[in-house]
């Protein structure tokens, strides 16, 4: 019996939809004449953010579109930002670098989440137009409340929360011929990370691209004592076998591919997907737009800063000092930040060093109001540290 | 009259087999048995028009509506090297609008059709946008960061013309051909034709406003870029004072078959020009698909099987019903047809032969062979749409009374005018019922959808004479006399692989018994 008539049981009519014109075009003819859906399973041992995230790349981009993928994996502690969003805004970067907890952006939108053993993650990749958002989390549910006997239910949002608490939160992906939907799932995280990892209060942060939407979280042991990284995939896992059973190839004796190391390394461009993963540019390098303001009242003199950055490098920055006694310095200043990525440390210190430099080559004298050396640094240590607390 | 409109029928019957335009595929094809002099007239008179041969009455309204074979099916087609502006289109979710995040090429790049665009992002979602057309990009309308709005140009691409025709086709989900736009075709096409050349530059959303107003596009004097119309100049025009326009009334003269007629022939009709001489014509999108669907069906063996019905007793129920409707006006229909009343009890038959629901998977080979048996009879309809014929269908008629699949066959049509009908409701069909017989049809051998294995096919209603054995008045006894009797007929066509002869009869009849008597129909109530 199945509930539920999603359009994943296209039959071999396949007729064009004059309401969106993007069905229209997805269909070469050979696609149309055969549907040959196969459903495939794989559960990853791994539990390298990096690894995972490249793996369910590869099954994203290199199968074949007509493959349903269910991919079951989970991660040693991580801070997961969305495709277009600010990591300075959703995450506390600084504590993140501190404690060495990687920081990843996925490739698909949605908000900020924060990942660590006790959470079990759930991709569905499958063809474009079967893709509906409340698909996958029907699923889910549907998966939790038959065989684990946990009282979930699917949200407005396309969220799946128990009591009025959310346990899993889920983004989307949409390529010309596949779509995927991943989710999260808290079995067993704890909690206090995530509020103090994820809680950011930058009001003067403005910035373009997607904010998160925080929300009440519980975990699934809450409701279960038999919940589990290990029973949730396997309720998971057998719902949808079952469900699209007529897909599924059953020459093959295993349901489900456990992925590990060794399978991984025998792809290569899995490797060159996690590399991709880590580079600068593409988690701080793809931040939209944003502009940040902060003020402090140092003894000296009561400074304003306002940041302007494009692609995470600082493009402006302005620092308005209350004292013109210093203005010439912090024009110094100016100059030097711009061009450097914002909130690296390195590249901070870079700078100041540089001011440090010209300030000394050209005598402590830039612009003609004498400032001694050691005002000269003080003031220069005070704002280097105030930054690099601030962004 | 009835001549006339034998031979319109004929002809229609064959341009609906011959020909099937726009993108709805149908694997259903209906054989007029009686192909006699209609083909030839067909194939003689292809160059010229059709009204002459045909002999058509030469009332005065109609000379506005003379179809002939220039009639072009109505698409907005693109002069050559147009800049076209490629719309965001509708990424669902009901999403109105949503953030560019990344351009993947620039103005000046070249571009072909399914390459990237751009990336897109609403709040969960991360879309990849990718090009319908081919030609070189003259520039983009956001940059990144910026929210792009869901049905607005986000590219402007120049293309040339060759590949204009393909994809306005593929998109023509523009043209809901209305009566009156039968008319605004003919129009629009007549520049072509002629010799003179009047390039008419204008966006599609441009034509589909001149066409909503019913005007020729061709009038218009432009003042946008290189003399192309634009909105403005449209509304100008209309509120200026239209000149002698077709008026809408005219068309409501034309008498119902003779709209069907012109129907099929404008929409049907090949859009091309005439043919001196031998030419080699590759298939079009749609034709080239529905050749594909088709060849799939081919792998079904075939068995038909006809009978016909009397439907005097469902008549008079049908009168019945129709009162009872009249009086309570509860339902969204006036009144039904007789297609309700035969889904229903097509489905009650159903029950006792649950193989004829059912469809064969992994059927290459007859050792992985199985057959599905479904629960849920979702049966499908053909249904004559302005862009061709489709096969939408009724889901759980099991489960429904005949007023809520009456109702459901309204919304239906009610979708169809609009050119609306959502995929939910081709999908997941399980058996077809075909019913021509508003056009006509005695023997029929429709082609069965390549996920089912039985189909059936109505044809027309007839009022024929027929042996019974009566009581007559004066003795008290039993004669055979002669009556006249309505009588349909139905022709099944089932999968020869997996369902046997007799079981198709067995269905038949019991079929028939429930129409022929319908109050068997209630005593399979539950």
């Amino acid at each position: 019996m199945r509930p539920l008539f999603p359009p994943l049981l296209v039959r071999n009519i396949i007729i064009k939809s004059r309401t969106s014109q993007q069905f229209s075009r997805f269909f070469s003819s050979d696609e149309i004449s055969s549907r040959d859906l196969v459903f495939k399973c794989f559960i990853s041992k791994s539990m390298d953010p990096w690894t995972n995230i490249a793996f369910e790349e590869w099954l994203f981009k290199d199968t074949n579109p007509q493959e349903i993928i269910l991919f079951l994996w989970r991660n040693n502690s991580c801070a997961v930002i969305g495709r277009n969003q600010n990591p300075w805004k959703e995450c506390n970067v600084r504590l993140l670098q501190k404690h060495d907890i990687p920081l990843i952006r996925r490739k698909s939108g949605g908000g900020t989440v924060f990942h660590d053993i006790g959470n079990t993650n759930y991709t569905l990749i499958m063809p474009r137009i079967d893709f509906t958002r409340k698909h996958t989390a029907e699923l889910v549910v549907r998966a939790l409340t038959t065989r684990l006997d946990i009282p979930a239910y699917v949200t407005e949002r396309h969220d799946i929360a128990v009591n009025g608490l959310k346990v899993s939160g889920s983004a989307f992906k949409l390529v010309m011929r596949r779509a995927y939907h991943h989710g999260t799932m808290l079995i067993d995280t704890d909690l206090d990370r995530i509020k103090r990892y994820l809680n950011v209060e930058r009001q003067n942060l403005i910035t373009k691209g997607v904010e998160s939407f925080p929300s009440p979280v519980t975990n699934l042991c809450n409701y279960s004592s038999t919940v589990s990284h290990e029973s949730f995939c396997e309720a998971v896992k057998d719902y949808f076998t079952e469900y699209y059973r007529d897909y599924v190839n059953h020459g093959s004796n295993k349901s489900a591919t456990t992925v590990d190391e060794e399978f991984i390394s025998n792809i290569p461009k899995v490797a060159e997907y996690r590399e991709e993963f880590k580079t600068w540019e593409w988690v701080y390098g793809q931040t939209p737009d944003f502009t940040h303001k902060f003020e402090k009242e140092f003894e000296w003199s009561h400074v304003k800063a306002l940041f302007e950055s494009k692609n995470g490098i600082i493009t402006a920055i302005t620092l308005t000092p209350s004292n013109i006694k210093y203005h010439n310095l912090i024009n110094a200043l100016e100059d030097s930040f711009e061009g450097r990525k914002y909130g690296d440390e390195k590249d901070i210190d870079n700078a100041l060093n540089d001011v440090r430099v010209s300030e000394q080559l050209s005598g402590s004298n830039i612009g003609g109001t004498s400032i001694s050396t050691s005002e000269m640094q003080r003031v220069v240590n005070d704002i280097g540290k105030w930054i690099k607390e601030s962004s | 009259m009835f001549l006339r409109s034998f031979n319109v029928f004929r002809v229609c019957f064959h341009i609906l087999h011959v020909l099937n335009q726009n993108f709805q595929y149908f694997s259903h094809r209906l054989v007029n048995n009686k192909r006699t002099k209609c083909n030839s007239i067909f194939i003689k008179s292809r160059s010229s028009s059709l009204s002459t041969k045909l002999k058509l009455p030469t009332n005065p309204y109609l000379k506005k509506f003379n179809p002939t074979y220039y009639v072009r099916d109505l698409h907005t087609s693109y002069p050559n090297n147009a800049v076209v502006p490629f719309l965001l289109a509708d990424i669902g979710e009901g999403i109105t609008e949503c953030e560019v995040v990344q351009w993947f090429i620039q103005p000046g790049d070249n571009i072909s059709e399914f390459d990237k665009i751009c990336e897109v992002q609403s709040d969960k979602a991360s879309v990849e946008i990718t090009s319908r057309y081919t030609g070189v990009i003259k520039k983009l309308h956001y940059n990144v960061g910026e929210m792009a709005k869901v049905g607005n140009p986000i590219v402007d691409i120049e293309t040339d013309s060759s590949n204009e025709l393909e994809s306005s086709l593929i998109n023509s989900e523009v043209s809901p051909p209305s009566p009156s736009a039968q008319v605004q075709s003919i129009n629009i096409t007549e520049p072509l034709i002629s010799g003179e050349k009047t390039h008419t530059l204008a966006t599609p959303a441009v034509r589909r406003v001149a066409r909503e107003h019913n005007i020729d596009i061709s009038n218009i004097k432009g003042t946008g870029k290189n003399g192309r119309i634009t909105k403005e100049n449209i509304l100008n025009y209309v509120a200026a004072g239209k000149e002698a326009q077709p008026s809408k009334e005219s068309n409501y003269i034309l008498i119902h078959f003779y709209q069907l007629f012109h129907k099929t022939i404008a929409k049907t009709t090949h859009p091309h020009i005439e043919v001196v001489e031998d030419k080699l014509v590759p298939l079009s999108f749609i034709q080239k698909s529905m050749f594909k669907t088709m060849s799939r069906s081919l792998k079904i063996p075939h068995f038909g099987y006809s009978d016909e019905y009397i439907l005097d007793d469902i008549i008079a129920s049908r009168n019945l019903i129709n009162d009872y409707i009249t009086k309570n006006n509860q339902f969204s229909f006036n009144k039904i047809s007789f297609m309700p009343i035969f889904i229903k009890s097509f489905s009650v038959a159903l029950k006792k032969f649950p193989i004829l629901n059912a469809c064969v998977i992994d059927d290459d080979d007859a050792n992985t062979a199985k057959l599905k048996f479904r629960r849920s009879h979702n049966i499908g309809i053909a249904m004559d749409t302005p862009g061709g014929l489709v096969v939408p269908n009724i889901k759980n008629v099991q489960a429904k009374s005949i007023f809520e699949i009456a109702s459901d066959i309204r919304r239906l049509q009610e979708a169809r005018e609009k050119n609306a009908i959502p995929p939910n409701d081709f999908q997941e069909g399980t058996i077809t019922l075909s019913n021509i017989g508003n056009i006509g049809g005695t023997s029929l051998s429709p082609v069965i959808v390549s996920s089912e294995v039985c189909i059936a096919a109505i044809g027309k209603l007839q009022k024929v004479p027929r042996f019974e054995d009566v009581k007559d008045e004066v003795t008290g006894q039993l004669v055979e006399k002669v009556v006249g009797k309505h009588v349909i007929p139905v022709s099944f066509s089932a999968d020869h692989r997996v369902i046997d002869g007799a079981t198709v009869a067995r269905f038949s009849q019991e079929w028939k018994n429930l129409l022929e008597n319908p109050i068997l129909l209630s005593a399979e109530l539950r």
